[in-house]
């Protein structure tokens, strides 16, 4: 069985490190206001923005398992042909 | 024809849930029918009633309604015999609760349907496990939709669960302040510095509590906010799902967490207490049974086994995981274990302190049996209440109570007042059922062989 590189590996480390540090950089340039008189309209707002990413880490990881088995048998294959 | 609206049940103008001659009943109302039918015809109710995800229900006749002038569905759900609250549930218990949540709402978003909230007063325990009870919190999903319990979700579940496990156990009390859960600037404030190195408590508190506040004067433009794909929305629920699944909560060392390894009994005498209670029980064939200062639950077992139900009280958090964790997928037994301080039990709060419901008015069909097993000495001693205010609380509990009483030269109670100044003259034993025969008759009284204790079985002269 061939070793493929797993969904913790140092590239998808990087690639979370990256985009949570540019969403931290956003937040604090942006102005801030402490009033609580509606929390709703802020959670909607990152609820997009978290569904987004989320949704791409989801399908990297639905399909991954998929690209994964399918590349391993290929390779198999190869192996037993030679 | 008693009826009476339940008190935590206001917020929905489409359905709400009432009580008619003790049985619970939910009404639907007219133009407010097509998310139940969607429920019900789209496949979802069947699914989650397969996985034990959900309570069953019977649809009844109109002449069970409430209001009949609004009704158009009354349903009849599967009864809970005792309400618990989240803020009375050891970790375990909410992390269960949290992911049924969850997976509720992911297996709707297959089927077309989504949650309208994601309150934790939405999740029960019954026959063991977590179960979902807001059969009306269903509604029909449309792809571009935002999810509206995301926020409910983080302050009723991810908040608190973080702060017990990365900060400190005792923070579960915050759900008895803030009943619509933990706010998340408070969780984000009191959160370690390391948890903004972890993606989903970064996403779901920091960058959630921060962009609360910046929003939080301006009002929202439907068209500013971006539509969110299913993807993302399934994205978002796995991410909440996984960052729950891995919190642990490491065991502290408490005072009561080696108790059954520390007691002063010869082996001989707990089986002879065993037994005792055992008999004593039988006695009486209780349906609902309570055990203050239940700990881990020992004593409860050997009573849950005569066929009672049980609830398992104890103000140590340790101990009542402990317990949850044995009774957990128990099919025989029927315990429910709960964290409760006898000094402060949960009180009436909430809208016009009657949303959520103190501890003696919870059961509906009543309390047969109350046991206090080697707990009096505590009350009466480290808390200097006399035995009468002991016997006249606990003989509004319920009817029957089984007792134990532990005298001063018993080692637990001399370890106790070797740090403080013996002003308990009149603990004794004669004393002790003098006062509790005021609001008691006796039925029984054995004294543990090779041990000081002695074990009563009472029955109350006031219980309703």
């Amino acid at each position: 069985m061939v070793n493929l590189p797993r969904l913790g590996t140092n590239k998808m480390k990087i690639i979370k490190a990256n985009f949570f540090l540019s969403i931290l950089i956003w937040l604090i340039l942006s102005k801030n206001s402490l009033a609580y008189l509606d929390p709703g309209t802020g959670s909607l707002i990152i609820q997009s923005t978290i569904a987004a990413v989320a949704g791409a880490f989801y399908t990297i990881k639905l399909y991954w398992f998929q690209i994964r088995k399918f590349i391993s048998k290929v390779l198999n294959k190869k192996r037993n042909i030679d | 024809m008693d009826i009476k609206p339940l008190a935590a049940s206001f917020r929905d103008e489409g359905n709400f849930v009432y009580k008619k001659d003790g049985i619970v009943y939910r009404q639907i109302n007219k133009g407010f029918t097509s998310d139940y039918l969607s429920l019900m015809e789209s496949g979802l109710y069947d699914s989650l009633i397969s996985d034990k995800y959900i309570v069953n229900h019977d649809e009844m006749p109109i002449n069970y309604a409430a209001d009949k002038r609004s009704a158009d569905i009354i349903l009849k759900p599967e009864q809970i015999e005792f309400i618990t609250y989240p803020y009375e549930w050891c970790f375990s218990q909410l992390k269960d609760a949290a992911l049924l949540t969850l997976e509720v709402c992911m297996q709707s978003i297959e089927y077309g349907m989504i949650l309208k909230d994601s309150s934790a007063y939405n999740i029960q325990f019954h026959k063991g496990r977590a179960i979902f009870i807001d059969t009306g919190s269903f509604s029909k999903y449309e792809e571009g939709g935002k999810w509206e319990g995301y926020q409910q979700f983080c302050k009723h579940f991810l908040s608190p669960l973080l702060l017990i496990s990365k900060v400190n156990i005792q923070l579960s009390n915050l759900l008895k302040v803030y009943i619509d859960g933990v706010p998340l600037d408070l969780t984000s404030r009191l959160l370690p510095v390391k948890s903004w190195l972890s993606w989903s408590i970064f996403a779901h508190i920091h960058a959630h509590s921060i962009s609360q506040n910046m929003y939080s004067d301006k009002g929202s433009k439907s068209s500013s906010i971006k539509k969110i794909s299913k993807v993302g929305i399934l994205g978002l629920l796995n991410s909440l799902h996984s960052a729950i699944s891995n919190l642990q909560w490491k065991i502290p060392k408490t005072e009561w967490g080696d108790y059954y390894n520390n007691t002063n009994y010869s082996s001989n005498s707990s089986f002879e207490k065993k037994n005792i209670v055992l008999s004593m029980a039988q006695k009486i064939t209780p349906s609902l049974t309570v055990d203050l200062g239940a700990n881990d639950g020992l004593y409860s077992r050997i009573v849950a086994e005569t066929g009672s139900m049980v609830i398992s009280a104890d103000i140590d958090p340790v101990a009542v995981e402990s317990n949850y964790i044995k009774s957990k997928g128990d099919t025989k037994t029927n315990i429910i274990p709960i964290i409760q301080d006898l000094t402060n039990p949960s009180a009436s709060i909430g809208w016009a302190h009657s949303e959520r419901e103190s501890l003696k008015s919870r059961s509906s069909t009543g309390v047969d049996l109350v046991m206090s097993l080697a707990l009096v000495h505590h009350i009466a001693i480290s808390n200097n209440v006399p035995f009468y205010k002991i016997a006249q609380y606990f003989s509004k509990l319920g009817e029957h109570l089984l007792i134990e009483f532990i005298p001063k030269s018993d080692s637990q109670v001399k370890k106790m007042l070797s740090s403080r100044k013996d002003i308990f003259t009149e603990y004794s034993i004669e004393y002790f059922e003098l006062e509790f025969q005021k609001f008691y008759e006796l039925m029984d009284k054995v004294k543990i062989l090779n041990s000081e204790r002695t074990l009563f079985l009472m029955k109350s002269k006031v219980y309703l």
